[in-house]
Formats: structure tokens, sequence, C-alpha cells
């Protein structure tokens, strides 16, 4: 009979710590790993690709540049960056202002309707300085969590919720039957865990346009391609609303070129 | 062969219990947004703390919409008190939005679900107002009483410098816990977003109760999200509610001193280490700022390097830098002390 070959009882013990305290990680991560921001926080600015980086540095400017006679900028209310992490991937979602409507919008929809509100602009939109705003405020969304109508850490109102899911259903009857031909026609839904379309990393730089497009300003540009005719405000919001969707708990990764060419994706 | 050691240790069932513990927390609710728990069939509150950027408590009053945002549903309401806490009570669970005004600041509007029979407590910042000359005011405020009619008309004169009022001219019972909104003078067209400057009313029904003056707040709020003072009685200078404790300009002050006890270390923390290294003189987004202020001209702009020359930069931006106009006062002076020291 062979000699026993277990280890020494403190070894036994040192392992198992070892691996209780590993396990114990690996739980906390998995329950709250997807509100976590990565350590180390977003990605660092050099590291992005070099036109959405530009975008994001041009908002940034923006962003605490006054626009208005009374010298304000965005910055002066919203002081502390870090609250703006959870908009972008929440979007699109309800939000109002004072005497706008309510309804589900996207983030370049709000942006235009605060500068009209904060700014003394008076502004046709400037799609140059929208696109810019949301890509900055879409980096600080840099991997958390896609939520779709959760931009606070408080529980929205159910009516805004209810308003998402019926925009949600509007967009995907519109992307499996509607158009000539329908989206689903050359993007079949695929399987949840496959994702081909880059939802999780808009805004971002598409070469053959040579500009660096949000979700809903990409959707503007192909559909008016497609059905040679301009989208309503309101289609763009459900598909946009639809699509985002699709892309919930996945992480938001703005700015990341792709890795597969589509054709039909540019 | 050796036999396995079968004998279950004490550690082996302390493991399988807490990582069992560990894993079923979520689906026992734990909770980030700080509500406390209440029995079932208890009252439905809304609580808080109102504190400003810096994390000090604000003073000040709240009034709440039942519904949605901006429908003008103003029901509830209260006083935020000196330690910034407030209590309102509603009747059922739902949703709420929740509008918190504090004098010299931002007011702060929140849509919210609540849930019925508990408090629900939330933590709320207000930014100081960067534009007081803009905010609107209560010029005016006067009480009518009709004893016949067991009511009491309440006229308040308001007044924006740039005539872009919004609907919210604002009262709250503080007694009763009620919100009411004012009627404008005029006709206001339906796509109307400025509300004109004047006498606003409300004809508040008493009842058997005796009317008191005491107990009533007034705001109110312009499309820029200024709002006025917060006035109390007597509804003079004398009746404004204080944001903060023993300070006459609590929102100048703290204007000067945001993120009070912030080193300088952390403010460049903060602002600027996503662009500069503090370590090396490369470039990241912007030049590596090690030995800044031993070198004879700024990396960027080639401008002496001068304590006042970098602190232009620093509050007028550059060439692709932002403008960080929000910095000033003693945080700025923090900054530029610690960009001496790299």
């Amino acid at each position: 009979m062979a000699a026993g070959l277990s280890p020494r009882p403190e070894k036994k013990n040192t392992a198992r710590t070892v691996g209780f305290v590993v396990f114990l990680a690996l739980a906390v991560l998995l329950t709250f790993g997807a509100h976590i921001v990565p350590a180390g926080g977003r990605r660092p600015l050099p590291t992005l690709e070099a036109h959405y980086r530009a975008s994001v540095l041009r908002g940034w400017r923006l962003f605490q540049t006054s626009f208005a006679r009374d010298g304000v900028a965005c910055v002066h209310c919203h002081l502390d960056h870090e609250s703006m992490g959870p908009w972008a991937p929440a979007y699109p979602k309800v939000e109002v202002f004072d005497g706008t409507p309510y309804e589900v919008k996207t983030l370049d929809q709000v942006v235009t309707e605060a500068l009209s509100k904060h700014t003394d602009l008076h502004l046709r939109p400037d799609r140059a300085m929208i696109g810019d705003l949301v890509s900055y405020i879409s980096w600080w969304g840099d991997g958390l969590e896609i939520r779709p109508g959760h931009s606070r850490s408080l529980p929205p109102p159910s009516s805004d919720l209810e308003a998402l899911a019926q925009a949600v259903e509007r967009g995907r009857r519109y992307f499996e039957s509607g158009g000539q031909p329908s989206c689903s026609g050359c993007h079949p839904v695929e399987h949840p865990q496959k994702e081909s379309l880059g939802l999780t990393r808009f805004p971002r730089y598409f070469p053959q346009r040579d500009q660096v497009l949000s979700l809903a300003r990409f959707l503007t540009l192909h559909l008016t391609e497609k059905e040679q005719t301009e989208p309503s405000a309101r289609l763009v919001t459900d598909l946009a609303a639809y699509l985002s969707g699709r892309a919930a708990g996945q992480v938001y990764l703005p700015g990341s070129p792709e890795e597969e060419d589509h054709a039909e994706n540019e | 062969m050796q036999k396995m050691n079968k004998d279950r240790k004490p550690s082996n069932r302390f493991f399988l219990l807490f990582s069992a513990l560990v894993l079923t927390l979520p689906a026992t609710g734990c909770d980030t947004d700080q509500r406390a728990k209440a029995p079932a069939g208890e009252e439905t509150l809304i609580s808080g703390v109102l504190q400003s950027a810096d994390n000090g408590p604000v003073a000040g009053m709240i009034a709440i919409e039942e519904g949605r945002l901006y429908g003008k549903n103003y029901r509830y309401g209260g006083k935020v008190d000196s330690q910034g806490r407030f209590t309102v009570k509603v009747p059922r669970g739902g949703d709420y939005a929740l509008h918190l005004y504090a004098t010299g600041y931002i007011y702060h509007p929140v849509a919210v679900e609540i849930e019925g029979g508990r408090e629900n407590s939330f933590t709320f910042s207000v930014p100081p107002n960067p534009a007081l000359e803009e905010a609107p005011e209560i010029t005016g405020v006067n009480f009518i009483p009709s004893e016949r009619k067991k009511s009491v008309e309440i006229r308040l004169a308001v007044h924006d410098p740039n005539d872009d009022l919004s609907h919210q001219i604002l009262g709250v019972n503080t007694s009763t816990g009620e919100s009411f909104i004012f009627s404008p003078p005029g006709l206001i067209l339906p796509w109307q977003k400025d509300y004109p400057n004047g006498t606003y009313t409300l004809v508040y029904e008493t009842g058997d109760r005796p009317f008191s003056r005491e107990e009533w707040l007034f705001v109110t709020a312009d499309n820029r999200c200024y709002n006025s003072a917060v006035l109390g009685f007597p509804f003079t200078a004398e009746g404004v509610v204080e944001a903060r404790q023993g300070s006459t300009a609590p929102a100048a002050e703290e204007q000067q001193t945001p993120g009070a006890g912030e080193t300088g270390e952390q403010v460049f923390e903060k602002n600027c280490t996503p662009c500069h290294y503090r370590d090396k003189t490369e470039w990241k987004v912007g030049p590596g700022l090690q030995g800044l202020f031993q070198r004879q001209t700024t990396p960027a702009l080639k401008q002496p390097v001068t304590e006042e020359n970098i602190r232009q930069q620093i509050v007028q931006g550059g060439k692709q830098m932002p403008p960080y106009s929000h910095i000033q006062g003693e945080k700025l002076q923090a900054l530029l002390e610690y960009l001496r020291t790299l």
C-alpha cells in the first residue's frame, strides 16, 4: 500500500481559506459587479479611438463653457461628473424639463432641450455640438452596465418605465416588420448572447461617414438612405429604445471600434 | 490507500452557511436607495436630507407633485429644517415628483416611485446658484381673508429679471403638509413656457381651521432652474429661510469654497488626472505637469510660468483645455499650491 500523500493539515486549512476568499470575492462581484465601475473607472482617454476621443474632449470643453449671458455653463449645475455615469447607458428614457413634453427621448434630444432651456444659443440644433456633448456624457458611463430607464440610483416612476416599454414594443414591431425590407430582413434577431450591431458601443466613429455617431443619429442617417425619406423623431426614438433594450445588462463601451465590419451597419 | 477523512468540521458548515447568505442577499432586497423598512400598513412617508455640494445640510422647502413630474399636480410639501431634514406624509405609494428649494441654490426636481406603507428616505444634493442676480423674486405677499367663504386669498407679487418665470409659483403649508400652485395673472396658452411677471393668486379653503400665516412658505422658480429665496413669515427680508445657518450669503460663500475641505491634490485628482500626468512630463491628453512651476514657459501655450498665468489658464481654458471657471477661491488656490509641489 502506497504511503499517504494527503497534504498536511495546516496546508489544507490554508488552501481552504484561500478558496473561501476567492469564492467570496466572486460571489460579491457577480452579485454587485454589474453596478460597480471597474477598478480604475473608465477606460483612460488616451486609450480611446482617436475620433471618439476628440469628440469627448470637444464635448468636455463645451460642457464647461458658458453659452448664456449669465455666464453659467453645464458644469455649474452638474458639478459631480461621476453622477453623470449612469446617464448615457440609461437612454432612451422618459425625460422632461419644465415646459417640454412627457415622452421617451434619446440623449441627443435631451441635450438639445437642455441647450435650448439653459443657453442663449437659440439653436436650430447644432448637430456637431450636440454630438460632442453626447460623446462627453457617454464617456462618463464607460464600463457601467446598460440599464435602460435607470439614470439614477433612485427607483424611476413606474409610468416612466411603462412609457419606455411601449416605445420598446413599437420599436420592436418596426424592426421586425416595418420598412421595405424590414430591419430584421438584413439584421436577423440572433441569439440574445450574440450581438452584432455594436449596440453597446454608441456613440462611435464610422469611417465610411467620417463621423462619430450616436445610435439615434446613426439610425436617422441609415433609415434615410434605406427608405429615401427622413424618419420621424418618434420612429428613431422607438427603434433606439428597442435596440438599447437588447443591450440591457451588457457593459457600456462607447467609442469602441467595430471588430468585425458589417457593411449593412456602415 | 488512505481513507478520506469524512468528519465535517464546524468550519465547513460556516463556509456553506456564509456563502448561502452572500448569494441570497439580492433576493432579500439589499437596497441602494437607503429606504428605511417599516411594517406593512404603516404610513407612507417621503423623507430625507438635503445637502449642498460640500455635503453640508441645507434648509429650505419641498413641494411634491403626485404623478408625473411637471404635471402641475402639487399636493404635498413641507419644510426642510436647518439640518437638511424633511419628512412629508403622502396617502399611498406610487409616482411622485419631488421639488427641493433652498435660498441661493439651484432647485432640484426628482421623479421617483414611492413604496406605500413605509418610509422612503433619500439624500439630495443641490448646487449653489452661480447667477443669483438672475433669480426671480417674491416682492410682496398679501392675505385677504373671507370669513363668509371660509377662505383666504393669498397674493404673491413675483418678478423675474429675465421674464422667464416657470409655472412654479408655489406655497407650502408646513402644518398641514400641503403644497399649492398659484394661478397666474391672465391667460396662459398651452404651449407657453414663460410665465409673466405680476401677481399670482391662491384661494386657500380654511374650513373651520384658523388660518395662520406662520405656517406658510413661498417660493418661485424660473425656466433656468433658478429659484427665489424661500420666504416665510413675516414675508419680508427677515422671513427669508437661510439655506445655511449663520450665513447671510451662503451661495456666494460656497462659490468661493465649493468642496470645502478638499485638498489641492483632491481637486487635481477629480478634475485634472484624466488629461494630465502629475509625475511625468509626457503628454497624456494634455502635457504632463511634473515640475510645472520650475519651467520657463507653459508646455502648451508657451506663456511664462507664473501663478497668474496658470490661474488664468485653469479658469479660461486653453487651446483644447476646457475652462474651469467653477473652480474658484480657496479651491483654486489649493490647486495652485498643489501644482507647485509637482
